[in-house]
């Protein structure tokens, strides 16, 4: 009888600690995405540290995607992806797509006990997708030799991904707390607005590509303003009207 | 041992265990997470002002023929000299201050912000909720293996709202839990189990959940408070408190229980007292530790003790309306230290129920210190010390006791002594040794009833009688002093012992004399009694006392038909007054002796 209840509690303490371990991991993964991601954003000046920044994320959404894979606990899979997903996005590793994918499918079955978790996993890869078009609306509009079929390409790879997060935007309206769809809402208000509308249609402009870029651009603010939401950034008057045929 | 309550403690230990980890994990999932904003652009402003006048008709209108800034634009762009540049996005700023907008700060992507998971209100049971649920589980599976323990006893209920109360000021609302709360979850729930199972067994226990909240608030708070840094230390304190806790409560609930009119209504002076001894229980276990079973028993033992007076007697716990903590350690420090260094067997459990009966006769009296906060419970230890060392050297003196008297009969003639001694105020005090005196006095006895001419059941009387006598007659008969040993009592006592010894020795002695057991025990009573009220002369005329019994032994030997236990004792009242005046009794014939008895 000793013996059994001896093996009884060392059970118990086993379980405790594995679960400890679990939680410890995961706040600890989330703390060192902020501390990461701040360090990257504020080294601007110093590409080494910042290079270290980023190779830390990069490490950082590795271990956590390995988390994922690891535990048991479905939530906990979810948030490991979420910080895997976030990690790589900054850290301008591809493998976002595979993170957000494992954890948006997890997701299917357990969305209302982690709503934030599922939403960002829902769009991080778009917003990733977008980040990559910046590095390279940067290198572009930086550069004297760009071609207007290049400034056209990063016009329509910024579209792409303003369609898909307005019509992302439906789906999680009633999903996700309202904090995250308010503040998704003004990412797709700086995407429309200012990256598509503003810098990447002036570099179209500049090198004299499509000129049906602003029909397009059109297009997205119609279509966002369909799906209520909220453009202040975009211009004040001439709301359009949708047009078919750009 | 019940095995059903067996698997019930695992299982809830198990429980609690799981769903510790399991809020844990919550706790880390829920945490806000970073969201952050689109990497910053930074564009050309030539590109800027492209995009900015081409994107409506309305803004176009602005740099086409006509408009105000057409002469910095080309036919489909913006010049590129920096003249046109900066015209137009100043242009553009103008625009856009008149669309009500701040185009230089729009220009930059929100920034990063910390999400919550869920909207307020709207997410899952906080972590602190999913244990306090658990409790709940844990109780209704108490409430399985003892199904009355609600409907029929209120208590139960009353000290499960005590405990969630408690919890509830262990642990925060956000569930940030160190292992500090998740100690003081554990310690929480291991009162309330122990409590359940002493409610269970107490149905006439009937309590405030006031009372209830208080004695534990009182009591866990300020262990958990002082749960210490050290990884080890902390291992020690979990060991010690899972080993502890149990006992502790039940204790405590059963002090209350035998108690129940001190925890009634608004004074909360007997819970802060009782949270007052717990916690001291608790801190003296974890930070010493616990030796051995032993060390545990003894602990709890003593904590018992202690839990009386502090029912009773709760203003010694207490200073204003604060806990006097440190005095209830020092107490039991001090009791344990005394137990250890104690001589066998006053160092084992035999020590643990003189201790405790130490502590309850001093501590009821402890009003009748000069500074009753200060110095009861030194006079208690001393009161223990001095019974176990004299009782182990009457022991040590005379190994034939051990057939009379058991370990607890020991015990019992401590306590006799203390209840009867206390009766009178001024014997035990600091400064009063008197109940010293009786002590030792009865101890030598026995040291010197080498016979065995009494039995257990005499020495209690004995002890009795002598105390009561002392307490009647202070400073006569028992006088202490450290290094006298044959003080008065004594000196009658062993006088009636060694009497009814040189009885045995005479002829046909061990089969007629009638001084041993019963009478033996009378006699010394009679004498204690007669001496006490005129102990100056007595001093003069011991002798005399002694020719009183060999005489009346003699008598009583030679003519034992005549002269049995009651006539020995008559005329031992009726001669002993003229004797302890310092007549002698003469050569009492059978003529004579018959002629007192007939009342001559």
């Amino acid at each position: 009888m000793k013996i059994f209840l001896r093996l009884l509690v060392s059970i118990a303490a086993i379980a405790l600690l594995a679960g400890c371990q679990t939680a410890m991991q995961l706040h600890d993964a989330n703390q060192q995405l902020t501390s990461s991601y701040y360090t990257m954003v504020q080294a601007t000046d110093n590409p080494a540290m910042r290079e270290t920044a980023i190779a830390s994320l990069r490490d950082l959404g590795k271990a956590s995607a390995a988390s994922a894979a690891k535990t048991k606990d479905p939530l906990n899979k979810i948030s490991f992806y979420r910080v895997a997903a976030t990690a790589a996005w900054q850290a301008g590793d591809g493998a976002v797509l595979e993170y957000a994918g494992a954890g948006s499918k997890i997701c299917e079955e357990h969305w209302s006990e982690a709503p934030r978790d599922c939403g960002m996993l829902t769009f991080i890869d778009d917003m990733a997708a977008v980040d990559e078009t910046t590095a390279e609306f940067k290198r572009a509009d930086g550069s004297g030799n760009t071609t207007a079929q290049q400034a056209n390409e990063i016009f329509g790879k910024y579209e792409v991904s303003a369609e898909n997060m307005i019509s992302n935007y439906g789906v999680l309206a009633t999903r996700v707390p309202a904090d995250l769809l308010t503040v998704y809402g003004k990412r797709i208000d700086d995407l429309v607005c200012i990256l598509i509308g503003v810098n990447a249609k002036g570099l179209v402009t500049r090198k004299d590509g499509d000129v049906n870029t602003k029909c397009r651009f059109g297009n997205l603010w119609f279509e966002a303003q369909e799906a209520d939401i909220t453009l202040s950034k975009c211009p004040a008057s001439g709301v359009p009207t949708a047009v078919q045929d750009c | 041992m019940n095995i059903t309550l067996i698997q019930f403690a695992v299982q809830s230990i198990v429980r609690l265990a799981s769903v510790g980890k399991q809020a844990a994990e919550q706790r880390s999932r829920n945490e806000t997470a970073l969201l952050p904003g689109f990497a910053a652009q930074e564009p050309n402003r030539l590109t800027v002002v492209n995009g900015f006048f081409t994107i409506t008709d309305e803004r176009e209108a602005h740099v086409k023929d006509g408009g105000s800034l057409a002469e910095y634009w080309d036919v489909n762009k913006a010049k590129t000299d920096p003249v046109s540049v900066d015209a137009l996005y100043i242009g553009a700023l103008k625009v856009s201050a008149e669309e009500g907008v701040d185009f230089a700060a729009s220009l930059i992507p929100s920034g990063e912000i910390m999400i919550r998971q869920f909207d307020p209100g709207k997410g899952p049971l906080s972590p602190f909720a999913r244990i306090a649920l658990t409790a709940a589980d844990i109780v209704l599976d108490y409430i399985a293996i003892d199904p009355g323990i609600v409907a029929d006893n209120p208590n139960s209920q009353k000290l499960i709202g005590a405990f969630a109360r408690n919890l509830a000021d262990f642990l925060p609302d956000n569930g940030d839990y160190g292992p500090k709360e998740k100690f003081g979850e554990r310690l929480a729930a291991g009162f309330l189990r122990a409590g359940l199972a002493a409610v269970s067994s107490n149905p006439e226990l009937v309590v405030d959940e006031e009372h209830f909240e208080k004695l534990l608030s009182n009591a866990l708070k300020p262990v958990v408070e002082k749960f210490p840094d050290s990884i080890s230390e902390r291992i020690q304190w979990k060991e010690v408190t899972d080993a502890i806790i149990g006992p502790a409560a039940q204790a405590a609930l059963e002090t209350i229980a035998a108690h129940q009119s001190q925890f009634f209504g608004d004074n909360f002076d007997p819970d802060i007292a009782l949270g007052a001894v717990t916690q001291a229980l608790l801190l003296e276990a974890t930070e010493n530790g616990l030796r051995d079973q032993f060390s545990r028993d003894g602990l709890i033992g003593l904590y018992r003790a202690v839990l009386g007076v502090a029912a009773t007697r709760p203003e010694l716990f207490i200073e204003g309306d604060k806990p006097r903590e440190a005095l209830a350690r020092e107490t039991l420090k001090s009791f344990a230290d005394a137990l250890t260094n104690s001589p066998p067997p006053f160092n084992k459990q035999t020590g643990i129920a003189l201790a405790s009966a130490a502590i309850e006769v001093v501590g009821a009296n402890a009003h009748r210190f000069a500074d009753p906060q200060k110095d009861w419970h030194g006079v208690a230890v001393k009161v223990f010390e001095n019974l176990a060392a004299d009782f182990a050297a009457a022991l040590a003196q005379n190994g034939n006791l051990k057939q009379v008297l058991s370990k607890d009969q020991f015990v019992d003639i401590g306590r006799i002594v203390l209840d009867e001694i206390s009766r009178n105020p001024t014997l035990i005090t600091e400064s009063n040794d008197e109940w010293h005196g009786v002590i030792r006095a009865v101890t030598t006895a026995m040291a010197a009833d080498t016979n065995l001419l009494l039995t257990s059941g005499d020495w209690k009387e004995i002890a009795r009688v002598a105390a009561i006598e002392a307490a009647t007659n202070p400073a006569r008969l028992f006088k202490f002093e450290a290094n006298q040993s044959d003080h008065l009592a004594t000196q009658l006592i062993t006088t009636l012992l060694t009497g009814a010894a040189d009885a045995l020795a005479l002829p046909n002695g061990k089969e007629r004399t009638v001084l041993a057991g019963a009478v033996l025990r009378e006699a010394i009573s009679i004498t204690l009694q007669s001496a006490a009220g005129n102990a100056q002369s007595i001093k003069d005329h011991l002798p005399l006392v002694k020719e009183l019994v060999d005489e009346l032994n003699q008598l009583a030997i030679e003519n034992h038909l005549e002269i049995g236990s009651k006539e020995w004792l008559h005329l031992f009242r009726a001669l002993l007054g003229s004797v302890l005046d310092g007549t002698s009794v003469g050569d009492l014939d059978f003529d004579r002796a018959v002629k007192l008895l007939q009342g001559g």
